[in-house]
């Protein structure tokens, strides 16, 4: 396979002067941060139509297990809660090379397949009655009709005789349902049904690269869009042809997004991306935050509802994440901070006209996750900025770090943090921080509104350096957020993001993922960042569609 | 390969076997080459985080008649079951990608540096495996576990939450529900032996069927996608072996109550918690359900708030503190106090289990580690290990060794061959010259 090594250059910290501490950051190699759209390189990474991305083993995670077996088997239980959590890679629970299973998974697996099968609906499950047609030729049926749903396409030969044998065994031994209830116990644990098998199509003459079948775009399609396995429409549009071209793929992805099962995949991308999976085990002072263990949960929907419905309605216009003023908040968290009352516990969308909050900096779960124990924290919300929101990589501190800095009620934040700036070890890497993170100042370390802290008055005047469009000094969460918003980087961090979201991995400086955020970029650019466009534009690229060949190893 | 193993006796047969309800003839002469042979050796891998204060950590005197520090001073009823060990460096750490944290958690058990995938930022995963799933390997196929790994309190699914590996980026997630933990270790415990020996056999014939259905996907995917796939077919054989897995209770042995549901997210959970789940370890090891167990505190750069002990500030932050911080030193001390009476408490619940001529604890070796020696400028020198139990005799207990700067490879080949793993060398060998010298009798 050919590999373009462009320089990824527009967006390391390295071509910025004068970082003495930060002179040599980790441009990673996978999901560093931006790679150069076309324009960078003198190569155009299009121009490769032979090659085609690795495509790793991807496997079902905890939610996706959970939402599969919903539309599956009308089961609602969640059994997945119970399985090991899924270990993460470039922030998201869905990377391939992070799900390897673990025997207390695989023993998960056999539990709750189990009790799933146990209590299956079969009434609801089989295609027909074995009383009409015989138990055999029902069970044929029940095989085929369920295979193909379980298994996300037809069974071939092979497994349909796999099965009916397996069938006839427990059949004969413990009767019809037990053999039905065995059928789909031994699915649910199946490599077809726990992993995203992609074996593609035939290669095309004289390319590495193949297209995937219809049935395995399907699946890309739902796990990515849904966080679910094809609905029968999915199906049957795979089974006609139509995801062979990207008509028939974009007509599929528009169709799919209107549906209530890409809300519920927005919100999960909004809590991973904004780093809040494990919000819940954030702890604040109790004395200092009395408020906070009560809102905490309702901040955490608030930034999740608060992505989808920006993403996903109105104009979808990526900006307005950003510069929107309104969020989504009930009675109890629009108290905590301070808003006109709203009633009831059911969340509805909230002005914050005449409001300090604007877009997501301002949401209750960012600030708080971003800040410490007992106080704010410039360090961390700066680089929540530089690494979710620009795709930055930082190094990391250096050896010796001695944090001296005052107590908490002392002074300001920023008097306090001023050691950083005094100290030549911490200054390069930290003048990319503080200058970010002052400018939330308004803000505490739970979330909440504030113009004194210890009886000074805040101040909240910033500076963004080595950052491109975004560069320059501002004053508070207002105008960082305006800046945010307008900038064509943060656009392009935000399509990495869901690219990596997309397709389980990292994108490689390789031409057929720096073709297809190219792509990407540009699609989302002329649609005036509408997300759900961008999301649209991620199915219908190359990236999204074809695999390497697999060269199987000389496999017997 | 998993050796052959015994057919499965639970609890209730042995106890009707005993009682003189005749049972098949083989799983007495079992019963009784397990009597007469010597306890199983286990191994309890214990881990807290963000280094020490070494001034309060190390012991002072002679190698035998050493004076406990403050912090260490819990664990002085186990005098003679202990040996302590200052100045071990992970010296792999310093070398590897990640961050400090990162690194440190990732080296620990492994001895090898973490993987430059940068799925962390700067570094992927650990390239393991850790020394305790090596040993499982060797020892672990007799019983219905081969290892179990737990945690309290786990925030974090990186690599600065991950600290066994079975494999090359293979992390092992630890559990950190004590209700979850109570469900796989003792969900079955009694159930009746026939409905038992019909879902043993149902699960296996399901099992056999899923193997199949593996075998037959895994010859048409890539080189990488097949080592994942033989992985789980190879952990899927392994369940359904260990089904069939002789449970051979201790007199010990008696299935624990249910844990109560408890907030887990609650930082003041986290002693109750701890509890439960060094209870759970210990029965698991009680009943031999499995010989190899890990209880991971947090993760690195642990950010847990001591408020049981009055403290307010997350440890990480107060790791960072400088040395002559008073106020903070005191409260890292406390912290680090608190981790050294809940490792006596588990001494203690170990060490009052009769197995032979001797305790669980002496057929047991327990090794307390750390990512790091030191919070504040993140050094890996001196980082902090005690050992306790003598692994059946191996180690010569009671003392404090100050190893002189040696790296922890060379400890984690001493650990491996007290298991009889003949090695020479565990991890990087760049960081590894042998066995320990003079922990063994």
């Amino acid at each position: 396979m050919r590999a373009w090594l462009l320089p990824v250059a527009m967006f390391s910290l390295a071509v910025a002067g004068g970082l003495c501490a930060c002179s040599a950051p980790a441009e990673s190699p996978e999901a560093g941060g931006p790679a150069p759209s076309g324009d960078a390189g003198t190569v155009d990474p299009c121009a490769d139509t032979q090659s085609a991305p690795d495509a790793p083993l991807r496997r079902l995670t905890r939610d996706e297990y959970d939402h599969t077996v919903r539309d599956l088997l009308g089961d609602t239980s969640r059994p997945a809660r119970a399985f090991p959590p899924d270990s993460e890679g470039n922030g998201f629970d869905n990377q391939a090379s992070s799900q390897e299973a673990s025997p207390a998974l695989v023993e998960a697996y056999a539990d709750a397949a189990e009790a799933l099968a146990a209590r299956a609906d079969l009434a609801s499950l089989l295609p027909c009655s074995p009383a009409d047609i015989g138990p055999e030729a029902c069970g044929r049926a029940f095989i085929q009709h369920f295979g193909r749903r379980a298994f996300r396409r037809p069974l071939t030969a092979d497994e349909q005789s796999r099965f009916e044998a397996l069938f006839d065994d427990v059949r004969s031994a413990e009767g019809f349902d037990a053999a039905a209830r065995t059928v789909i116990e031994v699915m649910l644990q199946a490599p077809q049904f726990l992993y995203r098998i992609e074996l593609g199509g035939a290669p095309a003459e004289d390319t590495a690269r193949v297209r995937l079948t219809g049935y395995e775009l399907a699946s890309r399609l739902s796990y990515f869009l849904w966080s679910s396995m094809p609905d029968d429409a999915l199906l049957d549009a795979a089974a006609r042809g139509e995801l062979d071209t990207p008509e028939g793929i974009e007509a599929q992805a528009r169709r799919m997004l209107a549906d209530d099962r890409a809300r519920e995949m927005v919100r999960r991308f909004a809590v991973q991306w904004l780093g809040l999976s494990h919000f819940d085990d954030v702890a604040k002072d109790p004395v200092r935050y009395p408020d906070f263990a009560a809102v905490k949960p309702l901040m955490q929907q608030e930034a999740a509802l608060f992505v989808e419905h920006l993403s996903l309605d109105g104009t979808g216009d990526a900006s307005r994440l950003f510069t929107a003023e309104s969020t989504w908040a009930n009675d109890a968290l629009a108290q905590y901070y301070g808003l006109p009352p709203v009633s009831g516990e059911a969340f509805r969308e909230v002005s914050l006209k005449k409001n300090a909050r604007v877009g997501l900096l301002t949401l209750g779960a960012v600030l708080s996750q971003y800040g410490k124990f007992d106080q704010s924290s410039p360090v961390l919300r700066g680089k929540f900025v530089r690494e979710r929101l620009l795709c930055q990589s930082l190094p990391p501190p250096p050896g010796n770090v001695v944090l001296d800095l005052p107590p908490p009620s002392t002074s300001t934040t920023r008097e306090r943090y001023k050691a950083h700036a005094a100290n030549p070890a911490c200054s390069g890497c930290h003048a990319l921080l503080e200058p970010v993170g002052f400018g939330l100042e308004h803000f505490d370390g739970a979330g909440r509104f504030r113009t004194e802290e210890n009886g000074y008055r805040v101040d909240a005047h910033g500076e963004v350096i080595s950052a491109g469009d975004l560069d320059g000094p501002f004053e508070g969460a207002g105008e960082l957020s305006e800046r945010l918003g307008q900038s064509r980087q943060v656009k392009q961090c935000l399509a990495r993001q869901w690219f990596r979201f997309a397709v389980g991995r990292g994108e490689t400086t390789s031409a057929p993922d720096q073709c297809a955020l190219k792509r990407v970029d540009a699609a989302f650019a002329a649609s005036g960042y509408d997300v759900r466009e961008l999301l649209v534009a991620i199915t219908l690229t190359d990236a999204f569609a074809y695999r390497r060949a697999i060269d199987s190893g000389g496999a017997p | 390969m998993t050796p052959l193993l015994r057919r499965p006796l639970s609890r209730r047969t042995v106890l009707r076997g005993l009682g003189g309800v005749a049972i098949a003839l083989p799983f007495l002469e079992v019963m009784q080459a397990r009597a007469e042979g010597a306890p199983p050796k286990r191994l309890i891998l214990l881990f807290s985080a963000n280094g020490t204060v070494p001034g309060a950590w190390a012991p002072t005197g002679g190698e035998t008649d050493f004076t406990f520090s403050p912090i260490l001073e819990p664990l002085a009823p186990h005098r003679k079951k202990l040996l302590v060990l200052g100045n071990v460096d992970l010296k792999v750490a310093f070398d590897s990608p990640g961050i400090a944290h990162q690194r440190g958690i990732g080296t620990l058990w492994t001895g090898r540096k973490l993987d430059d995938s940068h799925l962390f930022g700067l570094a992927g995963w650990g390239i393991g495996p850790s020394i305790d799933q090596v040993v499982a390997q060797a020892i672990g196929g007799a019983t219905r576990f081969g290892s179990l790994e737990l945690g309290v309190q786990v925030s974090d699914d990186t690599v600065a939450a991950r600290m066994c590996y079975a494999g090359p980026a293979q992390p092992l997630p630890p559990l950190v529900d004590p209700r979850a933990v109570f469900d796989r270790l003792f969900g079955s415990f009694d159930a009746d032996p026939k409905v038992a020996a019909a879902r043993r056999a149902h699960r296996k014939s399901v099992l056999d069927a899923v193997r199949a259905e593996f075998a037959a996907i895994s010859k048409r995917v890539s080189v990488d996608d097949r080592r994942k796939l033989d992985a789980h077919a190879t952990a899927i054989r392994d369940l359904e072996q260990r089904l069939d897995v002789v449970f051979e209770p201790g007199p010990a042995c008696a299935k624990p109550d249910e844990p109560p549901p408890l907030p887990l997210s609650d930082p003041a959970s986290f002693p109750a918690i701890t509890e439960l789940q060094l209870d759970l370890l210990t029965m698991a090891l009680t009943c031999d359900l499995t010989r190899v167990v890990s209880l991971q505190w947090s993760q690195a750069a642990s950010p847990t708030v001591f408020s049981w002990l009055g403290l307010t500030d997350l440890h990480h932050e107060l790791s960072h503190r400088s040395d002559s911080d008073a106020p903070a030193q005191a409260a890292l001390i406390a912290i680090h106090r608190w981790y050294a009476e809940q490792v006596a408490a588990l001494l203690t619940r170990l060490d009052s289990v009769q197995e032979g001529d001797g305790t669980l604890l002496d057929h047991s070796l327990v090794v307390w580690g750390n990512e790091m020696g030191h919070g504040n400028d993140h050094s890996y020198l001196s980082t902090p290990f005690v050992l306790a139990g003598s692994a059946g005799g191996i180690f010569k207990t009671g003392r404090y060794l100050d190893r002189a700067h040696q790296s922890h490879n060379d400890l984690l080949v001493t650990c491996l061959n007290a298991f009889g793993v003949p090695v020479n060398t565990f991890g990087d060998p760049a960081y590894c010259s042998g066995p320990m010298s003079g922990l063994t009798t």
